[in-house]
C-alpha cells in the first residue's frame, strides 16, 4: 500500500478545508499541505451550484459583539460565545479574500459591499468554488480529488493520519500527518427527502455529504455536541431552492393559501423576523390548514423577475425550471414554500464536533472547522473559512509537539483501519493480496484487477445499499421528528427508533460492495447509521423544547433555562467501537464570555425567558 | 431521471470527460463504448456542474415529475468566461439567459 507523508492533512475541499490549506501554506510555505476531496474540489460540497449572498458579514455598524448577540438571540441564548466571537472577528477578512480571488460583488453608492440583510451582502457566486480552487492551487497545497478517507489512524490516543480510498482504482493510501482537519461538511440523508423516486436527491443540502468526518472522529473517541439541534430550512417546495433571495433579497411577502399575510401574526412587527421564525410561522399555517404558503412575487417588475432568474441560475438552477414548467414568469406566480428535511450542519445550526476556541477537537492531533464543527451557528461560508484559518494557525503552533509514530504501531493501526474499510468487499483478502504481489499494484484489499473483475459479478449490492439508507430515513421520519411527523417527537418514539436503528446497524454489516464507488456508498450508510444513533441519544437526553421546529418535544413542550441551558455532548468510548455502540452523554456548561447578554427575541414562540 | 444525456452529442471527450470529473456525487461514468451515463440517475442533485463544463451541450437538467416537472430543460454554454443558459419551455420555446 502507498504511504504518503504530509504535515497538514485536510479532509474535505469545501470552504473550510480550502481556507485551512491556504492559511497553512501562507504561514509555512515549506510545510506539506494535502487536501483530500471525495469528488473534485472544483464543484464539490454544498457550494457546487454556487451561492448568491455572503450571509456572514459585518456590515457597517456591526461588530463581532453585535454579531454574537444576533446569533445568540436566534438560537435560544445557547451558543458557544467563544467560537461565534472568534469567527465573527474574521468574517470581513474572509469576504475580502473572496473578492480578491475574483468573486463578483455588488456595491452601494459609497463603494461598500451591497447589503442584503443584517449580516448579509449580495454577490454573484456562481463560480465561488472554482475561484476558491484557483487560490488553493496558487497556494502550493496539493489536492487529491476523488479520494475518500474511511478512518483516522490513531496511536496512543493521538491522531497521526488517515486511511484513504482512491475512487478511481480502488486502491488505498495511508496518509501520515502531523495534524488532521475534519472539514467534510455536514450530514444529509439521515431523514427522508421531501419527495422520493427520481426526486430523492432534490434536497437543500448536498446529498453527498454523509458525515464521514463526524463519524470517523466519533469512532476515534472525539466529542460531538448538540446533535439534537437539527437544522431545518425554509425552502421552495419541490425544488428545495433557498428562499432568502426572495424574502430578504427582494422582500416578497409571505402569504398563505387564502392570500393572507401571516408572518405578522407570529412576530413583532418592529423586528425583522428571523429565519427560524419564518419557518415556524409557515409550518403553523400548514398545520392549521392554511397551507401551502407562498412567497408572493407578484408585486415584482418584469426586470426584477429577470434578475431573480439570474440569481437562481447562480445557485439553484432548477428553480428557473419550476416557473417555466408552470408556464409563468417569476413575477406572475407566487413561489410555494415549506420546511426541508432535517440536517446536521454546523454552519447553520449547532450540531457538530465539539471544539475549543482554537478549533481543536477533544482528540489530540485532530481539528475541525465549518459545517463539521458545532456550537457556532450561522457561520456559513465566511465563518467556515475563518474556522479553517484558525485551525491552521493552531496546528502550526503545535507542530513542534509532533513525534514520529513507531513503525510497528503504525502498521498495526493502519491494518486495523484497512480491515474495517474493506470489510464489505466481495473478494477475499488473500486472493487480492496475491494479485498485488504480481502486479506490484497498490492496495492490498481492492486491487485494480479485482475491481475490474467485480464488474462481471452479478450483485444487487447497489440496491441493498439504497434500501438500507431509505429504511433508516423511514424510521427517522416516523419516530424521530421527521418532516411527515411535523418535526416533533417524544421519548416513546425515540426509543422505538433506537431499537430499529440498532437493527439496521446490524443489517448494515451484511452490505456488500462490488467496486470502489459501492464501497464508498456502504461507508456512507454506515456513517449515517452511526450518526443517527448518536442523534437519537442526544434527542432523548435533552428533556425540554429549546429550539422551535429544530428541537421540539411533545413530552417536554416547554423551554427550561434553569436545567437545560447546557450543551448536550456525546462520545463513544474508543475501546467499545468494534462492539455494540455505547454512547456516553456529557453535559457541558455554557461560557458567556465576550460580555454579551444575548437577549432572546424568540418569545413569540412561547416558553422564552428573555 | 433529471439529468438528460443527449447520446448523439456526447463525444466522450477523449476518454477524460470533464462532466464525470466535476460531478460532486461521482455519478457519471464512461462505459467502454457509447456516451456518458449516470450510474444512479435518481441520485443526481441537479447542481448543474456537469452541464456547465460539457463542450457539446450534450447534458441538460430538468425537474423530475415527482417535483412537478413538465418537461422544461436547461442547458449551459461557457462563452468567454460567461455562462449562457438556454431554457427550453414545455412548448418548445427557447429563452437565453446570460450570466
Amino acid at each position: 500500500m502507498d504511504v504518503l507523508d504530509t504535515d497538514w492533512l485536510v479532509l474535505g475541499g469545501g470552504a473550510a478545508g480550502i481556507m485551512a490549506a491556504i492559511r497553512a501554506k501562507e504561514l509555512c510555505p515549506t510545510c506539506r499541505v494535502t487536501v483530500i476531496e471525495k469528488a473534485n474540489v472544483q464543484r464539490s460540497g454544498c457550494l457546487a451550484a454556487g451561492i448568491n449572498a455572503i450571509n456572514a458579514y459585518l456590515n457597517p455598524g456591526e461588530t463581532a459583539e453585535s454579531f454574537l448577540s444576533y446569533v445568540k438571540a436566534e438560537f435560544a441564548n445557547l451558543v458557544r460565545d467563544d467560537l461565534v466571537y472568534t469567527l465573527a472577528e474574521r468574517l470581513n477578512e474572509m469576504t475580502d479574500r473572496l473578492v480578491e480571488w475574483g468573486l463578483p460583488v455588488f456595491r452601494d453608492e459609497q463603494g461598500r459591499y451591497l447589503r442584503r440583510g443584517r449580516a448579509s451582502v449580495q454577490i454573484n457566486g456562481e463560480a465561488i468554488k472554482p475561484l476558491m480552487v484557483a487560490a488553493l492551487h496558487q497556494s502550493g497545497a496539493e489536492v487529491f480529488n476523488h479520494r475518500v478517507a474511511t478512518d483516522l489512524i490513531i496511536i496512543n490516543d493521538r491522531v497521526v493520519g488517515a486511511l484513504v480510498l482512491n475512487l478511481a482504482d480502488g486502491s488505498f493510501t495511508s496518509v501520515r500527518a502531523k495534524g488532521v482537519l475534519i472539514a467534510t461538511g455536514g450530514v444529509s440523508g439521515i431523514y427522508g427527502p421531501n419527495a422520493g423516486g427520481a426526486a430523492r436527491h432534490k434536497q437543500w443540502y448536498s446529498p453527498f455529504n454523509a458525515g464521514a468526518g463526524w463519524a470517523m472522529a466519533a469512532r476515534a473517541g472525539a466529542e460531538l455536541t448538540s446533535l439534537e439541534m437539527r437544522f431545518i430550512a425554509l425552502r421552495v417546495a419541490h425544488t428545495m431552492a433557498p428562499t432568502g433571495t426572495l424574502a430578504q433579497g427582494v422582500r416578497t411577502p409571505h402569504i398563505n393559501r387564502i392570500n393572507a399575510h401571516y408572518l405578522n401574526d407570529y412576530t413583532y412587527e418592529q423586528v425583522e423576523p428571523t429565519t427560524a421564525e419564518r419557518l415556524w410561522a409557515t409550518l403553523q399555517e400548514e398545520k392549521q390548514g392554511r397551507g401551502p404558503c407562498y412567497l408572493d412575487t407578484r408585486g415584482l417588475t418584469p426586470e426584477q423577475g429577470k434578475r431573480l432568474q439570474k440569481a437562481y441560475l447562480s445557485m439553484c438552477p432548477t428553480q428557473v425550471l419550476q416557473w417555466s414548467d408552470a408556464g409563468k414568469r417569476p413575477e406572475e406566480m407566487p413561489v410555494p414554500i415549506t420546511g426541508s428535511e432535517p440536517y446536521l450542519v454546523g454552519g447553520h445550526g449547532m450540531a457538530g464536533l465539539w471544539i475549543d476556541e482554537r478549533r481543536r477537537t477533544t482528540v489530540t492531533g485532530l481539528y475541525a472547522a465549518g459545517d463539521a464543527a458545532g456550537g457556532a451557528p450561522k457561520k456559513y461560508v465566511t465563518g467556515s473559512m475563518a474556522e479553517g484559518a484558525i485551525a491552521a494557525e493552531t496546528f502550526l503552533e503545535e507542530i513542534q509537539d509532533w513525534q514520529e509514530p513507531n513503525p510497528g504501531a503504525w502498521k498495526v493501526a493502519v491494518d486495523r483501519a484497512l480491515q474495517r474499510a474493506k470489510e464489505p468487499l466481495l473478494f477475499n483478502v488473500n486472493a487480492s493480496q496475491k494479485t498485488d504481489e504480481h502486479s506490484n499494484s497498490i492496495g492490498s484489499a481492492v486491487s485494480r484487477n479485482s475491481l475490474i473483475n467485480s464488474k462481471n459479478v452479478a450483485t444487487d449490492g447497489k440496491n441493498q445499499i439504497r434500501q438500507l439508507e431509505e429504511q433508516l430515513q423511514a424510521v427517522m421520519d416516523r419516530w424521530a421528528g421527521g418532516r411527515p411527523a411535523g418535526y416533533v417527537y417524544d421519548a416513546e418514539g425515540l426509543l422505538r427508533a433506537q431499537q430499529e436503528v440498532d437493527y439496521l446497524i446490524e443489517a448494515g454489516r451484511e452490505l456488500k460492495a462490488g467496486d470502489a464507488y459501492e464501497l464508498m456508498r456502504v461507508h456512507e450508510v454506515w456513517d449515517r447509521l452511526l450518526l443517527a444513533r448518536l442523534l437519537l441519544a442526544h434527542m432523548l437526553y435533552r428533556k425540554e423544547s429549546r429550539w422551535p421546529v429544530y428541537q421540539s418535544r411533545l413530552d417536554y413542550p416547554s423551554r427550561d433555562d434553569q436545567r437545560w441551558r447546557i450543551f448536550v455532548n456525546s462520545r463513544i468510548p474508543v475501546q467499545n467501537v468494534q462492539k455494540k455502540i455505547e454512547i456516553k452523554i456529557i453535559e457541558r456548561p455554557p461560557v458567556d464570555s465576550h460580555g454579551t447578554g444575548g437577549q432572546s427575541v424568540l418569545s413569540a414562540f412561547g416558553g422564552g425567558t428573555a | 431521471m433529471t439529468l438528460l444525456i443527449d447520446a448523439q452529442r456526447c463525444r466522450r471527450c477523449g476518454e477524460q470527460p470533464r462532466c464525470a470529473d466535476v460531478c460532486p456525487g461521482n455519478l457519471l461514468v464512461l462505459p467502454e463504448r457509447g456516451h456518458i451515463i449516470s450510474r444512479e440517475p435518481d441520485d443526481c442533485w441537479d447542481c448543474g456542474a456537469c452541464i456547465k463544463v460539457c463542450p457539446q451541450q450534450a447534458l441538460a437538467v430538468s425537474l423530475p415529475p415527482e417535483a412537478g416537472g413538465q418537461g422544461s430543460t436547461l442547458r449551459a454554454k461557457q462563452i468567454a468566461g460567461k455562462i449562457r443558459w438556454t431554457l427550453e419551455h414545455p412548448d418548445g420555446r427557447l429563452e437565453t439567459i446570460e450570466l
